[in-house]
C-alpha cells in the first residue's frame, strides 16, 4: 500500500519534470511546448516576427512572490535577446548556470516599454533561433531584475531558453 | 512483503538520487532584500591565489593509458607547430594556451615544445611550475574584480569601493576584515576565482570548453558574519583545441574575456539585482 503511494508520488514527481515549468517571464508568442527534451522551434509567420511574453504584472500573478511589496514596484521595462542556433553551442544546460550563451547573439534590445516586440531587422530564412526576455523594474527606489525566461526540459536537471524558426522567405 | 520492501527501497533510492541531482543543479540564490537593506558602504576584495586547474586528464594508474593520453596532447601541440611530435604530458595543452594568451606563438612554441618532447617527472614538474606562472600572469582575480566594480557602478546604486585589504590566499580562508571599519566599510564583498580549466574528451584535437568558477561572499565587518556565500559557474561553448590556439590563441583570449564578463554579470545580478524566491511555476496554457 505504502509502496504504491510512494510509486505514485515518484511518478508525479517525474512527470512534473517533463512539463514546461518556467522561471522568469513565460513566452506567449511563439508559445512553448509541452514535454520537450530540448527547445521546440515553432515556425513564425515572418522574417521579422512579433515576439510576445507575459507582462511583469501577469508574471507576478502567476508566480506570486511574498518578498515583493507590490506598492513599492515602480517603472517596468523589458529586455530581449535572440541568438542564432549554432553548432558547438549548448542548446540546453544545467539549471545551475546563469547567463548561458546558446549561440551567436544577433539581436538585443533594452528598455522596451511593452512585453512584445517586432524584430526590427529581417532574420535569415529557414533558420533556428533561441530567444528569451526579462523585466527590469524599480523596487523601493532601486533597480531589480527578473531571471531570463527559461523552461525545464527533459530530463529534470536541464533548462533552455525558447526557440522559433523562420519561414523560407 | 519482500516485494513491497524492494519497491520502497527502490523508490527511496530514486528519490535520494533525484534530490541529490536537484541540489546540484539549482542556481545560486539571490541575496534577500533584508540583507541588501543592511549592506551600507561595501568594500570589494578579491582572492590572492592562482585558481585551481580543472583539466580533463588522461587515464591514471594505467601506464599505457597515460602515455597514450600524453601522446595525444603532444600530437595536438605538434599539429600546431612546424616541429615534430613525440611524447609529452597533459599539462602542455593548458600551458600552451595560457602562454599563447600572454605571448606571441613564436616565443612560446620553443619552450612548450621542450616540455612536449619529454615525459620525465622533472619536466612535468617544470611544466606545472610554468603553468602556475602563466596563470598568475593572467591576473584572473583582479580582472574579475575590476569588471564587477564597473558593473556595480554602472548598473546599481550601491556604494561600493575597491579595497587594498588582502583577500583570501586560498579557497575557504576566513579573513578578519574588522580593520576596514575605520574606513567606514560596513560590508565586505569578497570575490575569488577558484577554478579554471578546459573540459572535453580525451582525443586528438578534442573539442574543449573553458570552465571557470568563482565564489562571492558578503561579510559583515562588525561581527564577521557571512551574509551570503555562493559559487558561480561558467562554461564556454566548445571549440577544437586547434581552433582555440590558432592566430596566437585569439579565440582563447576572447574566450577568457567572455568568461570574466559572464561571471561578473552573474555575480552582480544575483547579489544586487535579482529578486529572491523567483520560483519555478508551470508555464503552459499561456500560448495564444
Amino acid at each position: 500500500m505504502s509502496g504504491n503511494y510512494l510509486l505514485r508520488g515518484l511518478a508525479v514527481f517525474l512527470l512534473c519534470g517533463c512539463s514546461p515549468w518556467v522561471i522568469g517571464l513565460s513566452p506567449k508568442n511563439p508559445p512553448i511546448q509541452v514535454n520537450a527534451d530540448s527547445p521546440i522551434f515553432p515556425k513564425v509567420a515572418s522574417l521579422q516576427p512579433t515576439l510576445q511574453w507575459e507582462s511583469f504584472s501577469e508574471h507576478k500573478q502567476r508566480a506570486p512572490n511574498e518578498k515583493i511589496d507590490k506598492n513599492k514596484v515602480g517603472a517596468v521595462t523589458y529586455e530581449l535577446k535572440i541568438w542564432k542556433l549554432k553548432q558547438g553551442y549548448p542548446i540546453r544546460w544545467s539549471a545551475a548556470q546563469r547567463n548561458v550563451e546558446p549561440g551567436a547573439l544577433i539581436y538585443s534590445r533594452k528598455a522596451l516599454p511593452q512585453p512584445r516586440h517586432i524584430v526590427e531587422e529581417p532574420l535569415e530564412p529557414s533558420t533556428k533561433y533561441i530567444w528569451t526576455s526579462r523585466a527590469r523594474y524599480q523596487y523601493n527606489g532601486t533597480e531589480r531584475l527578473t531571471e531570463w525566461g527559461q523552461q525545464f526540459v527533459r530530463p529534470l536537471v536541464w533548462v533552455s531558453y525558447f526557440g522559433f524558426r523562420t519561414p523560407s522567405q | 512483503m519482500k516485494k513491497l520492501q524492494e519497491k520502497i527501497c527502490i523508490v527511496f533510492l530514486a528519490l535520494v538520487y533525484l534530490m541529490g541531482q536537484w541540489g546540484c543543479v539549482l542556481p545560486p540564490k539571490p541575496v534577500s532584500e533584508e540583507v541588501r537593506a543592511q549592506l551600507g558602504k561595501v568594500g570589494l576584495v578579491s582572492g590572492r591565489f592562482i585558481p585551481k586547474n580543472e583539466l580533463e586528464t588522461p587515464p591514471k594508474g594505467a601506464g599505457e593509458g597515460a602515455v597514450r593520453g600524453a601522446g595525444v596532447w603532444a600530437k595536438n601541440w605538434a599539429w600546431l607547430t612546424p616541429r615534430g611530435g613525440g611524447s609529452g604530458n597533459w599539462l602542455v595543452a593548458l600551458l600552451a594556451l595560457a602562454w599563447l594568451a600572454l605571448t606571441p606563438v613564436a616565443a612560446a612554441s620553443g619552450a612548450v615544445y621542450g616540455a612536449v618532447a619529454s615525459n620525465e617527472p622533472q619536466v612535468i614538474e617544470e611544466a606545472e611550475a610554468n603553468l602556475h606562472k602563466a596563470l598568475a600572469e593572467l591576473h584572473m582575480q583582479e580582472t574579475v574584480r575590476i569588471l564587477i566594480l564597473e558593473k556595480l557602478q554602472n548598473e546599481t546604486q550601491y556604494h561600493v569601493v575597491l579595497l587594498n585589504t588582502p583577500g583570501p590566499t586560498h579557497s575557504g580562508e576566513v579573513i578578519d576584515y574588522s580593520a576596514t571599519a575605520t574606513k567606514g566599510i560596513e560590508t565586505i564583498f569578497e570575490i575569488a576565482v577558484e577554478t579554471f580549466g578546459l573540459d572535453g574528451r580525451w582525443e586528438m584535437d578534442p573539442p574543449l570548453a573553458i570552465i571557470m568558477q568563482a565564489r562571492a561572499k558578503l561579510i559583515k565587518v562588525r561581527n564577521g558574519a557571512v551574509l551570503y556565500n555562493s559559487v558561480f559557474h561558467y562554461r564556454s561553448n566548445l571549440h577544437q583545441f586547434s581552433e582555440w590556439a590558432t592566430s596566437d590563441a585569439d579565440l582563447f583570449r576572447k574566450g577568457l574575456d567572455r568568461a570574466y564578463q559572464n561571471l561578473a554579470t552573474q555575480i552582480v545580478e544575483t547579489v544586487f539585482l535579482l529578486v529572491e524566491d523567483e520560483i519555478w511555476v508551470r508555464g503552459d496554457s499561456l500560448g495564444e
